[in-house]
Order: C-alpha cells, then structure tokens, then sequence
C-alpha cells in the first residue's frame, strides 16, 4: 500500500514543475521530487530542452560516474496519468545563490566549491559518450548561429550584442572531440549545503559540445549575484582552472574562456529579449515576465567589459 | 504643466506607500511581485530624469560616429549595418566609446546597483 502526503510545490514556469512529496510504501517514509512539464518542450521547435524523458535516461546513466546527482526513483509511464515526469531523491541544501554567496553558514561550502565543481566538471565531461542516451550536438558555432536567428527575428537594434556578434564570430574555436556538456551549470541550478556541492539539478540542455561551455556560463556574471569572484561567484578562474585540468588532464587557460564567458552574456541577452517577447505577445502580460526584458542592458554591460579585457 | 508634484515625485510616493505599507501585508509568489513591481516604478522614474539627457547625448555621439543625422532610432540602425558588414569592429575606438558611455546610461537606469556598471573601466 503506497500512499503519497506532504504535496509542496517548490516553482515552475510554464514549461517545468517541481514538486516535494512524501511517499509512504509499507511502513516506509521518502521524500522525492517530482518533475514535471505539462508539455513536452521536444515539440517546441525554438527550445533545446531533451525533455524530461531524456534527462531521467542520462540520470540513470551518469549513477556510477562519481558526480552529485539525484537518483531517479520512478519514471511513470503513460497509464499513471501525470504526463511527462520523473520522480527523483530529495537531496536537501540550498539554491538561492544570493544565500550561498553570502550568508555565513555557508562559508565552508564557498571554501569547498571550487574544487568540488571542478572536479564533477572534469568527470561529467570526461564521460564516453557511448554510455549516455543519444543527445543532440552543439558546439560553439551552432550555438552562435541560432541565437542569430533569433535576434534577426526581434527586428531590433541592440548595436552592443550586434558587436558581441560579430566579435564572436570572428573568434569562434573549432569544434573539438565532442563531450557532455551539462548546459545550464550554474549558481541556482547546483543544490548546496554546508558542505558545499550537494547536487547539480537540471539537466534539460545536456548535449554534446565544447566542455569550456560549461566553464565560461558559469562565469557569467548575471549569476555572480555581486561577488567579484569570476567562476560562480565562489572561486578566482586561474586557481579553478588548475584544479580543473589537473583532474581533466586538460590545458585551458584563462584566454580560452573569455570567448566563452562572451558567448554565455550573449547568450542570456537574447533570452531576456526572448522572455520580453512573451510578454509583449500577450503569452504572460505579469511584470515579473515583462520587468526582465530590461535586463538586457546588464548583459550588454558585460559584454562591453568583457570586449574591453579581451581588445 | 502642472508639476506639483512632479512625475518623480508621484512615482516616489506611490512606491513609499507600496514599499512600506503595502509589502508588509502580503506575502508569498505577490510579495516577490510587488518587488518586481516597486523595482519597475524605479526604471521608470530614473527614465524619466535621466533618460532624455542620455538619448541626446546619445544621437550628437551617432551623428559624429556615423557624419550623418538622424532620430536614435534611424542612426542605431546605421550603427548596426555598419558593425555587421565589418565596417565598424572592436578596433574602432570612437565606436567602443560611445557603445560603453551608452550602456552604462542605460543600465543607469534599468539597474543602478548591477555589479557589472562597478566593473566598468573607468573611461579615459
């Protein structure tokens, strides 16, 4: 007799949920997370999400890899009725980066973070990618390309990410031996307690690339919420550079992320616009939705000190 | 036109008001909507001081840039043809200026307290 209890929403947009829970099987308790899309984003022909589906598949395959993920409990099939979801282990800590960053009790864990996510990095990235599901590739010129496509199609004129642009073209590297690349690896998207890293959520833009992708997003500073530490907010990019190539066995250097970190506010930029889009169409008229548009501007602000450093 | 009060000063009591009298009695997915909100009311009220002087100094900038005249409108467009086509790129100094100087007006306005308007160099 299983019984479910406790049913907490903990956020969701329109295209996710997540849900806490408490399941209760023959006596015993669990806490799993739901998760949830109303819709299955593999048909929204604009999104690079692999779906949910997918991400449980390339959760189960990454078990054994030695990096901090949730455990998939249950993949409900069609006859359960609730869509496309998974459920998945409760791992406690905390996300909100401004938390992280700041307060006191995670002072340990800030101190932690640079090598513990350069080291899930280094494995993530290093896993064969015969053993993982099928992903869609995209490496750094693919990426450059689509985000053109969708800038063309706001007929706006935003000359610093048309500068950005053009930079970025211009210096785009080459593609490499195609890796896993987490995809949205970032502070709120990595579980935390005092400790340090807990667990990395959110693997719905997992594909095939560069792994210097991973690296410069997290730099970016729309998610440094203040810190001047450039990776995270947490760590200063030539000593997590090392910890990262001496596990990786690679040689990047600070020089090969700027690009990255460029393509990353570049990146964002055109998502703000994206997300302004829905609200200037009527899709969600709320403040909340329409308000972020005006982030844009910080991207450009940091695009233009980015192409300063690197000019 | 009647300016007593000014459009800053509305913009500047509406927010007293839902800042400190109203916030404190909501709470939950509303309460982190009234920060957007009462945020919003700022980019608006800072628009509304800052923002014609930026625009202008924007379009004398264009115009020197580009040695033509134009609304800002017209002249971006300008800018963005010639930075797509290569004629303008990161070398051309007099462009980077103005695209910088431009930028930390607006998030002047948008968002006075971004780290990033911190980090910016100093122009010389």
């Amino acid at each position: 007799m299983t019984d479910v209890e406790d049913i907490k929403r903990l956020s969701g947009g329109a295209s996710q949920e997540t849900w806490l829970l408490t399941v209760i099987d023959n006596g015993l308790t669990e806490k799993l997370i739901l998760r949830r899309s109303p819709f299955d984003p593999a048909e929204d022909r604009e999104s690079q999400a692999i779906g949910l589906h997918a991400e449980a598949e390339l959760l189960k395959a990454l078990e054994d890899a030695g990096i901090p993920i949730p455990k998939v409990a249950y993949v409900p099939a069609e006859e359960d009725g609730i869509g496309i979801a998974y459920l998945m282990s409760h791992v406690p800590g905390e996300t909100i980066p401004q938390r992280i960053l700041r307060k006191d009790e995670f002072a340990k864990a800030r101190a932690a973070l640079k090598s513990q996510t350069a080291s899930a990095l280094a494995k993530l990235h290093a896993t064969p990618v015969d053993k993982i599901p099928t992903l869609p590739t995209s490496n750094a010129s693919d990426q450059i390309a689509q985000y053109e496509k969708i800038l063309r199609s706001f007929n706006l004129n935003r000359p610093v990410l048309e500068l950005a642009l053009q930079w970025l073209k211009a210096n785009c590297p080459p593609p490499g031996e195609p890796a896993l690349v987490h995809g949205d690896f970032r502070m709120g998207n990595l579980m935390i307690d005092h400790d340090g890293l807990a667990s990395i959520l959110d693997w719905e833009l997992a594909h095939l690339g560069d792994p210097r992708e991973d690296i410069g997003w997290l730099c970016a500073n729309s998610w440094r919420f203040g810190s001047p530490l450039r990776v995270g907010g947490f760590s200063e990019l030539p000593e997590f550079l090392d910890a990262y190539n001496d596990i990786a066995g690679s040689d990047y250097s600070v020089q090969d992320i700027e690009f990255w970190e460029c393509l990353s506010s570049f990146k964002w930029g055109i998502m703000c616009l994206m997300m302004y889009e829905t609200f200037q169409n009527g899709n969600d008229p709320s403040i909340e939705r329409g308000s972020i548009g005006r982030r844009t501007s910080e991207t450009e602000m940091d695009l233009i000190n980015i192409l300063e450093r690197v000019s | 036109m009647n300016d007593s009060p000014s459009s800053v000063e509305l913009l500047g009591a509406i927010t007293s008001l839902l800042k400190d009298r109203i916030a404190p009695e909501i709470s939950g997915h509303n309460a982190y909507a009234l920060r957007v909100a009462i945020n919003s009311i700022g980019i608006v009220s800072r628009e509304l001081e800052l923002g014609r002087k930026a625009e202008a100094d924007a379009v004398a900038r264009l115009e020197d840039i580009l040695q033509e005249s134009g609304t800002l409108d017209e002249l971006n467009v300008r800018l963005c043809e010639k930075l797509r086509s290569g004629e303008f790129t990161l070398d051309d100094k007099a462009v980077f200026r103005h695209l910088k100087q431009t930028t930390i007006d607006q998030v002047r306005i948008d968002q006075p307290g971004y780290s990033g308007l911190k980090y910016a160099k100093p122009s010389d």
